[in-house]
């Protein structure tokens, strides 16, 4: 700590909190990762590496390492580049309002469903006799391993680098490309030298932000990547599940972690800092739509589109499929799924609603102030926090989830078998973009609104909930509908940890696929997504019933 | 009034309270709880007529053979079950050294063979399950080939990337394949036999049945099952063919055990007693479950669980659960390779 | 009820990575109750840490704020009973004015029937009718600005700050609203502090001035002290404008001196607050109005007009003396007065006793 002067201290209103704070993460993130590298760290009693040299000199595990590096660059690659497509024509090309909103719509769902179904769909489709390979009439390929994997993380994740390419493309000045066609240019020339380059730290973001996520991912290739192509997160699974080898799959589950950590701290500390473009300016006047030229553009509707009509199509399979008596075999329509889903399947829709629910509030609340605190320019050691609550969000869920068995199954804390464990899994997890946007949602907020609070008599408590709160109230939304939707749709982390007494949603979905149930797989699979979009809806209402006036208060005359 | 530092002590405590609170009510449980690795149909079958006969409720979770192996392994200090129940016995026999189960010999398992329950009554059979063939009916008449009669028929080019079978780290189908495999023609020679197998494999499926019904949809020509995987699909309609291979092949145990250190070890035991009783092995065949009941008094009437034609080699269980680890390793080593 | 403050040795260091500024630097203020004091000086110069640290916004490094003899440095900013007017107004935005102006009131518990009454009645000394159920951003600037003072008024604050209020708005009303604070201070009796960087503002509505340079105080006083006897150089450039000499002292008298200048000695008044040794350099200040111009036959100053400026109610000379060095006189524009052009050449009269002797 830099100086002494007690000027510089917290206010001691927060210290509480601050502990609080910090209890909650040493004992829900640092614990169990230190469990982990304990244990990865040890034999007998005594530190060595004899676990790390077993696990990397199998040849298996190190063609999963290589492979789960060249698949994430697979991904990311085509991802940024589809997602680019998508947020150009979403905000450049002067399409009609419905048709935005609806592309916005589509690329939203592979967010909210859970993560086997599109896979599951798409080996139907473009496995082997796959129904579109015998429309087309195209020979049979193998799509598992390498090829299927890669496709269907890239429906997967390309709509995170839309969303992310979005805001970059929105936030460009549009005078920029005033200025460059003003000076002569064709609109393809200006996209070119002016929108492109601008847009590449944005890019890098995202080829980043989905490098992590490809890495990270255990639900696709445990269905689509077979004994050709291994990765890193499955062969941890494996370890532990198939070999009995709890020390190796937490050291395979810790090879991982270095390069995650490693991409997170590239994306965060380098690409964030050479942004060209501030998100807090103000956003231009689109007065005149700035598309690439009338062939790009025709080009990229043209892929769009098939992409939407291919995501649709998915979709309505699962749809359809979940309506069958069996899948392919018996076309017949039935409830019956349904009705299993609602009756045996009960408990675990009511068991992951219920965990869902407490992990919104519960992580809304500690996400809500950990922004507050963190974004304090008085906070000791603010960076660390920083650091630290993101931590469980960035490592691959693999690694977090075996660390929570590691940690919590003995020695001074057992949660196993407990509710508790995934709730705190979900909440550590989770919380970042809440955290991240009520950080960023605080920035824009004038400190002298909070002072003028305080100067007219309100404790710093009365006024963080009737000044602060309600202005920050979007930044909170949006991180509870986050942690909703992935409480809902986990499944990488709490496969270690559901037990006899609480089953999720997304497990039953594997262990019905498993079973080759894919209509009742597809049921689950839709009623999950129904529950997401019900819940959503819930929470605008729910703000709209308690900030009636809002927009109209803050929207400038 | 000094709000903030209380409000501030309040809320944090509510929050850290909730969460481990919950952890801490790891109450009594007045239920018995358990791990199978039966489909769901089967165990709920059985699960819910104990129930209704005794009136205890039973939690169960189904995972594959290796994920209960490993579960009960780092569960081992706080076992998380009381009763493991339709497991490969080969897969019990490696847990015992590993203390993972009590030995209890259940009443009514004394007309189960020998054979089918472990000598010091750490594990007792409940059903037999032999190995075999299934391929897609359409798929050999299209190819104008015969349903295969030997192990070598599989290497047929016909099927080349075309079989579909399950991954020998987590599926015990897999293991026993390997286990009849090695049965049938030695060790040394399995393995150079599985190599040029892999070949014509599509996907090793994490379940043992995994590649069942796509075997039955016709998105692959065939593959290697238990027989109880393979009359389910028949079951449902789909066109299958069955066969088995003149080498031979090993039949599977079904049995369950007692979990060491189990929370409920009464309520264990009763359903022990109570899986053991003839009564319950007629359940197979009152609810479509295609297993041979392990008690001969048992009879069965499905002509597909006949096996007087079928060659069933002798398995000795306790080698191959000693061995189980070496023989997944150097599958992995020279069969995927 | 309004009180005294007390400044004692207040000082605030601020830490930018490993470099420290000392933003103020050993304040002492005593205001009483009742008065009006701005604190003057340009932008940099301690003036709003002084401020934000008197409502406890900012925590002194070393020092101590007391009102009406307590000892509040400790003291959490919700605790004071201070009044703050923000330069932006801070005006709480997805509240309507009612609501705005009755936040401190419902902090205090009072009751709804009160907090009507009340918030009308504020409504309506300040100058507005009819707004309670407007937003903030559907006002105009000097309507915030005045709800703001609504704001802090109701709550009967016993001492009020005031932060540059009048800064954002445009000239006319600033002149205007200056005016009304005052009265309103004024008729309420509130000890105010007031921070601004206008000195017109300043010399306008202080009872007296602080004014401010570096963190360090210059200088307190009336505003007609402080522009006829300014203690330093730099308030006697800062309020108003001033012609700045370099001379030496020839010999010190009783009530004048002999100044050495342009190779002239003058006599000179003397500076009471300050003895000059013989041989020392003093500066010599002259205020560009107390400079007359005329035919350069017979005076002592003679230059040329290098520059000239209509400013309405005087002209504005820049007369060169010898190259580099610069008089400014301003002359009131009327009809008696001669006006001289760009080239002329002009002598300069000055009156001894309008000038100031200051040290260097």
């Amino acid at each position: 700590m830099r100086s002494f002067d007690k000027s510089t201290r917290l206010d001691p209103a927060l210290v509480p909190l601050w502990v609080g704070l910090w209890g909650f993460l040493g004992l829900f993130v640092l614990y169990p990762l230190v469990r982990l590298i304990y244990i990865v760290f040890t034999t007998d009693g005594g530190a060595s590496l004899i676990n790390l040299i077993k696990v990397l000199t199998s040849w298996y595990n190190r063609k999963a390492f290589f492979n789960s590096l060249a698949l994430a660059a697979a991904v990311a690659t085509t991802g940024t580049f589809i997602g680019f497509l998508f947020a150009f024509a979403v905000t450049r090309i002067p399409l009609p309002r419905p048709v935005k909103w609806f592309l916005g719509a589509v690329v939203v769902l592979p967010f909210v469903s859970p993560p086997f179904t599109s896979s599951i769909a798409l080996t139907m489709v473009l496995g082997p006799n796959g129904l579109l390979l015998k429309l087309l009439h195209a020979p049979d390929f193998n799509i598992y391993g390498f090829w299927g994997t890669w496709i269907a993380e890239t429906l997967t994740y390309f709509p995170v680098a839309f969303l992310t390419l979005t805001a970059v493309l929105k936030a460009i000045d549009p005078n920029l490309e005033d200025a460059a066609m003003s000076m002569g240019n064709t609109p393809w020339g200006t996209f070119r030298t002016v929108t492109l380059p601008l847009s590449i730290p944005g890019l890098a973001n995202a080829f980043l932000l989905l490098f992590g996520s490809s890495l990270a991912d255990f639900a696709t290739p445990l269905v689509m990547a077979d004994h050709t192509f291994p990765v890193l997160t499955t062969q941890a699974y494996l370890q532990i599940t198939g070999m009995y080898d709890i020390q190796g799959g937490a050291t395979i589950s810790f090879i991982l972690l270095v390069p995650a950590l490693l991409v997170y701290l590239l994306q965060h500390y380098w690409v964030e800092q050479r942004s060209y473009i501030t998100i807090t300016g103000k956003a231009g006047a689109p007065s005149v739509v700035k598309g690439g030229g009338f062939f790009a553009e025709t080009l990229m509707l043209i892929i769009i589109s098939a992409i939407t009509l291919f995501i649709i199509f998915l979709y309505s399979i699962i749809f359809l499929g979940s309506l069958m008596k069996v899948w392919g075999v018996d076309n017949s329509f039935t409830l019956e799924n349904y009705v299993y889903v609602f009756t045996v399947g009960w408990k675990a829709v009511k068991d992951t609603v219920l965990i869902a629910v407490i992990s919104t509030f519960i992580g809304s609340a500690i996400g809500v102030t950990t922004g507050y605190l963190i974004n304090r320019k008085d906070l000791p050691w603010r960076k660390t926090l920083e650091f630290t609550s993101l931590l469980n969000y960035v490592l691959p869920g693999t690694v977090i989830g075996i660390a929570y068995a590691v940690a919590f199954n003995s020695g001074p804390i057992v949660l196993t078998g407990t509710m508790s464990i995934i709730v705190a899994l979900c909440v550590s997890r989770y919380d970042a973009t809440g955290i991240r946007a009520t950080i960023a949602s605080l920035q824009q907020i004038d400190p002298s609104i909070e002072e003028a609070s305080l100067s007219l008599g309100a404790s710093r408590f009365t006024t963080f909930f009737r000044v602060t709160l309600p202005l920050i109230m979007p930044a909170v939304i949006t991180g509870m509908r986050y942690l909703f939707v992935v409480s809902m749709t986990a499944v990488s982390a709490t496969i270690f940890l559901v037990s006899v007494r609480w089953s999720l949603l997304t497990i039953r979905i594997l262990e019905c696929i498993t079973e080759l149930l894919f209509a009742q797989a597809a049921a689950f699979s839709v009623v999950l997504v129904l529950i997401v979009f019900i819940a959503i809806g819930a929470i605008a209402v729910l703000f709209h019933i308690i900030y009636p006036n809002y927009y109209r208060q803050l929207r400038r005359p | 009034m000094e709000k903030n530092g209380v409000m501030g002590k309040v809320v944090t405590l509510a929050i850290l309270g909730t969460i481990l609170l919950s952890g801490i009510a790891t109450a009594a449980q007045p239920e018995l709880n358990a791990y199978t690795i039966w489909s769901e149909r089967y165990a709920q079958a059985i699960f819910s007529a104990f129930t209704k006969d005794t009136g205890i409720k039973v939690n169960w979770m189904r995972f594959s053979s290796g994920e209960v192996q490993a579960r009960l392994e780092a569960e081992q200090k706080n076992p998380q079950v009381d009763v493991v129940f339709g497991n490969m016995a080969e897969a019990f026999v490696n847990g015992i050294p590993k203390g993972l189960f009590e030995p209890y010999k259940p009443q009514g398992a004394e007309r189960i063979p020998d054979t089918f329950k472990d000598t010091d009554g750490y594990w007792t059979g409940v059903a037999i399950d032999p190995i075999c063939f299934m391929f897609n009916t359409k798929f050999l008449k299209d190819h104008n080939v015969e349903a295969p009669t030997s192990w070598q028929d599989l290497l047929r080019p016909e099927y080349k990337s075309q079989l579909q079978m399950a991954d020998a780290r987590t599926s015990g189908t897999a293991m026993y394949r390997i286990l009849s495999i090695i049965e049938a023609m030695g060790e040394d020679e399995a393995y150079i036999y599985q190599k040029k197998l892999n070949d014509n494999v599509q996907i090793y499926t994490k379940s043992g049945a995994g590649g069942a019904l796509p075997i039955a949809r016709g998105q692959a020509a065939g593959g290697i099952f238990f027989l109880v995987d393979a009359l389910e699909m028949q079951q449902k309609g789909y066109d299958v063919t069955i066969s088995y291979p003149k080498e031979g092949v090993v039949a599977g145990i079904e049995a369950m055990a007692l979990v060491k250190g189990a929370k409920s070890p009464d309520l264990a035991k009763k359903f022990l007693d109570w899986a053991s009783t003839e009564r319950m092995q007629r359940i197979y065949e009152g609810s479509q479950i295609n297993l041979i009941p392990s008690n001969p008094d048992v009879k069965i009437s499905n002509p597909g669980l006949d096996m007087s034609k079928v060659n069933v080699l002798p398995l000795d269980i306790k080698w191959a659960g000693d061995n189980r680890d070496r023989l997944v390793e150097r599958w992995i080593n020279e069969v995927l390779r | 009820m309004s009180l005294s403050i007390s400044l004692h040795n207040l000082s605030k260091i601020f830490h930018r990575g490993k470099e420290a500024f000392k933003a103020v630097d050993n304040v002492n203020l005593h205001v009483k109750s009742g008065e009006l004091v701005t604190l003057l000086g340009p932008s940099g110069c301690g003036k709003t840490t002084i401020l934000r640290m008197i409502a406890g916004f900012e925590r002194p490094t070393e020092g101590r704020v007391l009102i009406d003899g307590e000892d509040i440095t400790e003291m959490a900013v919700n605790k004071r009973k201070i009044g703050f007017v923000f330069q932006n107004y801070a005006l709480f935005p997805h509240m309507n004015i009612f609501d705005n102006v009755a936040y401190g009131l419902k902090i205090r518990g009072v009751s709804q029937e009160e907090r009507k009454k009340l918030v009308a009645q504020v409504l309506h000394m300040v100058g507005l009718e009819e707004v309670e159920n407007r937003f903030p951003n559907q006002l105009s600037g000097g309507e915030q600005q005045r709800v703001a003072l609504a704001r802090v008024f109701v709550t009967n604050p016993n001492v009020l700050l005031m932060d540059e209020p009048l800064s954002n708005l445009d000239a006319k009303l600033r002149i205007y609203m200056r005016a009304e604070i005052r009265q309103l201070q004024k008729k309420l009796g509130i000890t105010c502090i007031y921070v601004t960087h206008d000195q017109k503002e300043a010399l306008s509505i202080a009872d007296r001035i602080v004014v401010l340079n570096k963190g360090k105080v210059e200088q307190v006083a009336t505003p007609f002290e402080l522009y006829a006897n300014p203690a330093t150089l730099f308030v006697a450039d800062f309020i108003g404008q001033a012609n700045i000499f370099k001379g030496q002292v020839k010999a010190f008298r009783d009530k004048e001196m002999d100044i050495f200048i342009y190779g002239h000695v003058m006599a000179i008044r003397n500076n009471e607050k300050k003895r000059f040794k013989e041989g020392e350099e003093v500066a010599l200040v002259v205020r560009p109005e107390s400079v007359r111009l005329g035919p350069p036959e017979g005076s002592i100053l003679k230059g040329r007009v290098l520059s000239r400026v209509f400013v309405g109610d005087k002209m504005e000379y820049a007369i060169e003396i010898e190259p580099g060095n610069l008089i400014h006189a301003f002359e009131p524009y009327s009809r008696d007065i001669p006006i001289f052009s760009e080239g002329d050449s002009v002598g300069l009269r000055i009156n001894p006793l309008d000038v100031m002797t200051l040290p260097v």
